[in-house]
């Protein structure tokens, strides 16, 4: 069995470069995950229904297509609705996002600048979560 | 007609018979009178030098051109470099055949003028004429100041979320740069673990000063809820206890135990006291006492002579408190009093204050239908003093004339 089998694996949608390298160097640096990026919102569907990720991490603000548009056409994606999805905002605090667990129509949200270990948690939780 | 408060007019004549007639035609108009013999009484009853007035004593002038010793045209000459006519306006009383006086005295900034013997019907047409101008000149004035915060506060809302999203993003890369070093660097020297702490700090910072400002964008909605004002202030003060232990300051708290439960947003006016505690913290660098009172007034029995604008507010209260929050620090310089509330306004050194404070505790306070002002202490130090409804803001559709001033 390949090693990438244990490993949770998340698909990153951000339009800055910048930010999908950040959190891919990150996430895979704590060895647990496998990530995958795309800077073009337009291609989320394509690519999840290529990598099928356990998580999707969003970006709400977006140029072409929001963080909305794309978890609607996420959600209209029968192999991908089951999917949950964390939307990461810079128009809402910590403080009001809290660790995540304030959900927008049934998904999880989190306040950028995020720290990696809110974000591992949150993930292990839906992972959790949804395998229960 | 007179409205409102009567206007108050300081009649300057050296004649006695003179100041006689004209104080009675005038009280017996309904003006409040104040004569002086001469010039230098004049100047005494304005208090030009008084620093800490910044609004004259009174409505309007009639001064006497003639007089021995200070004459008119120096009094006019020495209130003009503190009043300008539309603030102050001054009827110039001159003997008939003086139309060079005249001249002289509009050039100098007289509103208008009247010839001795004096006409009184005429006299109080004029008055009347400059109060109405006066108090019309106020309103515009007050008009325009609201409608320029109002364009202000809208464009710093429509800034303020794009600038968080621009901003945000680079953080969050810092962020996780950070997060990687303490990750991978786990056995680090003490420099490094150093550097990465000041780094986390400056991105928490910066996380800070765009939190307020998205605050400040979006302060519009309230959770109200009737809650216990005296436990949000006990709440409220381990918030900024390192700033008053760091100071040495002696905290009083005059919480008086009868005091109704008010109906606020919690979290907000939370944020306003520990605004406005922090600034008096940081007003008193070398400490002193920092008292933070609460008491109960009847909206019905204030003053109505004093400060009409609040008194139109609070005055509409079913019940009233009062917060006060009153420091012995350095005070407010009187330059400042007119900017305090402004956004991005700020007298701490850079990097120490965002200039957001005070205009997000302001926009938070009008919100609750509240009134909220700073002053100087008699003694020393400043005061804030918060005036809220026990009920809380009124219904936009609810009258607001349901306790009509009496």
């Amino acid at each position: 069995m390949p090693e990438t089998e244990n490993k949770t694996r998340i698909l990153l949608v951000d339009d800055e470069k910048n930010i999908t390298d950040s959190l891919t160097v990150n996430l895979e640096a704590t060895g647990r995950f496998v990530v995958k990026a795309t800077n073009d919102p337009l291609k989320t569907v394509e690519t999840a229904l290529a990598f099928e990720p356990d998580v999707i991490l969003l970006d709400v603000v977006m140029p072409k297509m929001d963080g909305g548009d794309v978890q609607r056409a996420v959600r209209a994606e029968s192999r991908l609705k089951q999917i949950p999805i964390i939307l990461v905002t810079a128009l809402l605090s910590n403080e009001e996002v809290g660790d995540g667990s304030r959900e927008a129509g049934g998904d999880y949200m989190l306040a950028k600048p995020v720290r990696l270990p809110v974000l591992v948690k949150l993930i292990d939780r839906l992972v959790t979560e949804g395998a229960s | 007609m007179i409205s409102e408060q009567p206007a108050k007019v300081l009649m300057v004549d050296d004649y006695h018979l003179n100041r006689l007639i004209l104080e009675r035609s005038l009280k017996r108009a309904g003006y409040e009178v104040t004569s002086a013999r001469d010039g230098a009484e004049a100047l005494e009853f304005l208090k030009l030098t008084d620093e800490k007035s910044s609004r004259p004593s009174f409505d309007v002038i009639v001064l006497d051109i003639m007089m021995p010793g200070i004459d008119g045209t120096e009094v006019l000459e020495r209130t003009r470099k503190k009043y300008p006519p539309e603030i102050l306006p001054i009827i110039m009383a001159t003997a008939k055949d003086e139309s060079d006086d005249v001249v002289h005295a509009l050039s100098l900034g007289a509103n208008d003028y009247i010839t001795k013997p004096i006409d009184i019907p005429v006299l109080l047409a004029r008055i009347e004429v400059h109060v109405t101008l006066r108090r019309t000149h106020l309103a515009l004035q007050i008009a325009q100041a609201t409608l320029v915060e109002a364009a202000k506060m809208e464009s710093i809302g429509r800034m303020a979320a794009g600038v968080a999203h621009e901003v945000k993003n680079p953080l969050y890369v810092l962020q996780m740069g950070v997060d990687f070093f303490e990750m991978t660097l786990s056995e680090s020297d003490a420099a490094t673990q150093k550097t990465l702490h000041n780094m986390q700090n400056a991105i928490d910072r910066a996380d800070t000063i765009i939190r307020s400002m998205v605050d400040f964008s979006r302060t519009e909605e309230l959770k109200l809820v009737k809650s216990d004002l005296h436990e949000l202030i006990h709440q409220s003060i381990p918030l900024v206890q390192h700033e008053i232990r760091a100071r040495q300051i002696t905290l009083e708290l005059e919480l008086p135990e009868n005091m109704p439960r008010v109906t606020i947003d919690k979290t907000k006016i939370q944020q306003v006291l520990i605004n406005l505690l922090a600034n008096a913290c940081h007003a008193m660098e070398d400490g002193g006492t920092l008292r933070v009172r609460t008491s109960h007034f009847d909206p019905a029995a204030l003053d109505k002579e004093e400060r009409s604008h609040q008194i139109q507010v609070i005055r509409n209260f079913r019940q009233g408190l009062l917060l006060e929050v009153i420091d012995e620090g350095t005070g407010i310089p009187e330059e400042h009093m007119m900017k305090l509330f402004d956004a991005f306004f700020t007298s701490k050194p850079a990097g120490l204050g965002t200039g957001l404070g005070l205009a997000v505790t302001k926009t938070i306070i009008d919100l609750h239908g509240g009134f909220i002002e700073l002053l100087n202490n008699e003694d020393r130090g400043a005061s804030a003093r918060i005036y809220l409804d026990v009920e809380g803001p009124r219904e936009s559709g609810e009258s607001q004339q349901a306790n009509p001033p009496t």
